[in-house]
């Protein structure tokens, strides 16, 4: 479903050049889950960025369901972005003076849709991840799992297939990165969404169904097995 | 749109202090701009009310024939600025050139005799040394000579003409004298005293009743300061009677009032007098044109307070694109295309420029009024400017409103167009990885 290919990204620092992907081949089917491990600095995050269309590579391709991203539009990649994949972030990434249901919400704006569906939808989404009750707080009036289970609904909001996560348990103590990751993993499991996990937690990894291991803008294993 | 309103709204509410600093900068110059506007548009108003009153059917006639029309510009824009005519005092000043020998005097007769004219009038201003038993010593002052029935045939150039006590001048009045309000007062008469002119002396035939209307543009200055007497009078007085100030020719209605200017101006010459002879049209349209050319000026002047505010604006969307630079990434990673991200910006800067503007407006309608009224007072109290207070009466159109309040909002935009384009392109992992 999702497919990289020689995938080479190299950031320019000035005169300096950071090779952070030096050909990437990566296959991802649906409802599977994934997890990416690696020591920091191997390129995890440029690798899921690329796969999610918020970048795009210096040489190799993306392609979604055979569509090459880099052959997109803008729009059009703002299209894939806001219906087919959905970001959740290590830092959370929420709008600090948005509640959480305008946070969950935000992502229907851009589709156009009417301010009472967006509602209803945001409201739903919110009480998937248990937080009906927290409608109107604002990120900063909400504990670090709790923001990370908003950051979740609005991933989910638009009923991607794919849902990109780049360390989601980084930020969080065990107890609420365990709640957050059976979260996840119920996702995957109930309604078979797509789920690639970056994440440095071997414990995190091992519910996954697939492990990716990265080394210097490489992938140097993958598979089933140990991790 | 009502969302990237709502959104814009929101946003700016999130730094309220800065908001309103920008806000009040496009304030300044959306003011300045609408103040200075609504002035001039009062002032053109006034001065097109009272070419209306005297009628588009008028002839103004001016001595001096260089330029047909431009002497009479020049006289009225004399008496629009109000200042004292320079009229040299007595007579003798004949003109010179073979022609003018045979001047005699102001062919008024003719004019009126002339098929095309309904009526005619004829004025003359001298200043004179005039004196009377209730106050001690003699003032210099202006004398007006007025053609019998003046008043009445052109009413509109004598806005507030009103007798109080005794009589108007009439028709085969020798040395009769009908005084303004405030000069009476001044030479402590009534009517039956005797007021002696140079070397003349004159009975008080009638006081006008005071009043605030104030001739503007070619209309007759301060009626409370006159002195009218038959224009034969000023003959006798000053000899020289072919000059007169000014002349008011009425075509009779159906009359191409330009041609009929011709005939005037011919009339006068055949008389040895040049003279222009201008329609009230023409006339009022050079006005306007003058007074619009000044209140460009004064409003290209305010327009810069304008392109402060609009600076102020676009370095307060420069600063919130900058600070916000991880939220756009954010949006931009669910799904917000370029252009709605341009259209946030564009809506939230436009949105700063309508309330500056909004608030601009309100604050220049009082402005406009303020300055009016105190600038009105200033010049009634300097007595011979108080012709100019009328002019002063500031109109907010409708238009002007919805123009500055559309223009505001079209100003902000603009100026907040180059940090919104800056902020649809970024890139979503560098708006991601910002701070
Ligand atoms: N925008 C950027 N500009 C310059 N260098 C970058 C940029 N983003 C990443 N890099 C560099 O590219 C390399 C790979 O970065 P990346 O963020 O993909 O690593 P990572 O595996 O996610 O690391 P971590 O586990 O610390 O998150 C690193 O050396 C990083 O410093
Ligand atoms: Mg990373």
């Amino acid at each position: 479903m999702l497919e990289a290919r020689g995938l080479v990204r190299t950031y320019r620092l000035g005169r300096a050049e950071v090779p952070a992907l030096r050909g990437v081949d990566l296959e991802i089917s649906e409802g599977e889950f994934l997890a990416i491990m690696g020591p920091s600095g191997s390129g995890k995050s440029t690798l899921l960025n690329l796969l999610g269309g918020l970048d795009l590579p210096d040489a190799g391709v993306v392609r979604y369901r055979g569509v090459e991203l880099s052959r997109q539009s803008r729009e059009a990649l703002a299209e894939f972005r806001g219906r087919k994949v959905g970001f959740v972030f290590q830092t959370f990434n929420l709008i600090p003076t948005f509640s959480a249901l305008r946070n969950v919400e935000l992502p229907l704006v851009f589709q156009g849709l009417s301010r009472r569906e967006r509602r209803r939808r945001a409201e739903e989404g919110l009480a998937q991840v248990g937080l009906e009750s927290r409608l109107r707080h604002r990120p900063g009036e909400l504990s670090g799992g709790e923001q990370q289970r908003v950051a979740i609904a609005r991933a989910l909001v638009a009923d991607p297939e794919v849902l990109l996560c780049d360390e989601p348990t980084g930020n969080l103590d065990s107890a609420s990165g365990a709640q957050i990751m059976e979260l996840l993993a119920s996702l995957n499991r109930e309604r078979g969404i797509t789920l690639v996990v970056v994440t440095h937690e071997p414990e995190v990894a091992r519910l996954a169904g697939r492990r990716v291991l990265m080394r210097d803008g490489r992938i140097v294993s993958d598979g089933s097995g140990e991790g | 749109m009502l969302d990237s309103v709502l959104l814009a709204f929101h946003n700016l509410r999130t730094r309220p202090t800065r908001a309103g600093l920008t806000i009040l900068g496009v304030v300044v110059g959306v003011a300045a701009v609408a103040a200075l506007v609504a002035i001039g548009q009062g002032m053109q108003r006034s001065v097109q009310e009272q070419f209306r009153a005297i009628g588009y059917n008028t002839v103004v006639v001016t001595p001096g024939g260089a330029d047909a029309g431009t002497s009479a510009l020049g006289a009225a824009a004399d008496r629009f600025s109000s200042l004292p005519t320079p009229v040299p005092r007595g007579g003798g000043t004949g003109f010179p050139g073979a022609a003018l020998r045979r001047a005699t005097s102001v062919p008024l007769d003719r004019i009126r005799a002339l098929p095309e004219v309904v009526r005619a009038g004829v004025i003359r201003t001298e200043t004179a040394f005039v004196t009377s038993p209730g106050m001690s010593g003699l003032g210099v002052l202006r004398v007006t000579g007025v053609s019998a029935g003046i008043f009445d045939d052109f009413p509109g150039y004598f806005p507030g003409f009103a007798v109080d006590q005794g009589r108007g001048l009439a028709a085969g009045d020798g040395r009769a004298l009908l005084l303004g309000s405030a000069v009476a007062a001044d030479l402590g008469v009534t009517v039956g005293s005797t007021v002696q002119i140079e070397d003349q002396e004159f009975t008080v035939v009638g006081i006008l009743a005071s009043t605030t209307a104030s001739g503007v543009g070619i209309t007759y200055g301060n009626l409370n300061l006159a002195l009218f007497v038959p224009i034969e009078q000023l003959s006798t007085l000053f000899g020289s009677p072919e000059r007169f100030t000014l002349g008011l020719v009425e075509a009779r209605t159906g009359e191409d009032v330009e041609r009929v200017a011709e005939v005037v101006r011919t009339t006068f010459t055949e008389s040895g007098i040049p003279v222009s002879a201008v329609t009230t049209r023409e006339l009022s349209a050079r006005i306007t044109a003058v007074l619009g050319g000044m209140q460009a000026t004064l409003t290209a002047i305010a327009a810069v307070a304008l392109l402060v505010g609009a600076i102020g604006v676009m370095n307060t969307m420069y600063t919130s694109v900058l600070e916000r630079t991880r939220h756009i990434g954010v949006m931009k990673a669910v799904g917000a295309k370029d252009r709605q991200v341009l259209g946030l910006y564009l809506v939230e800067s436009g949105l700063l420029g309508l309330l500056g503007g909004g608030v601009g407006v309100g604050v220049g309608a009082a402005l406009s009024g303020v300055v009016g009224a105190s600038v009105g007072r200033a010049f009634e109290a300097s007595g011979e400017l108080a012709s100019l207070a009328g002019t002063f009466s500031p109109r907010m159109e409708a238009w002007l409103v919805v123009g500055a309040l559309a223009g505001s909002f079209l100003l902000g935009a603009m100026a907040g167009a180059l940090p919104a384009l800056r902020a649809a392109r970024l890139r979503p992992v560098e708006a991601l990885r910002h701070e």
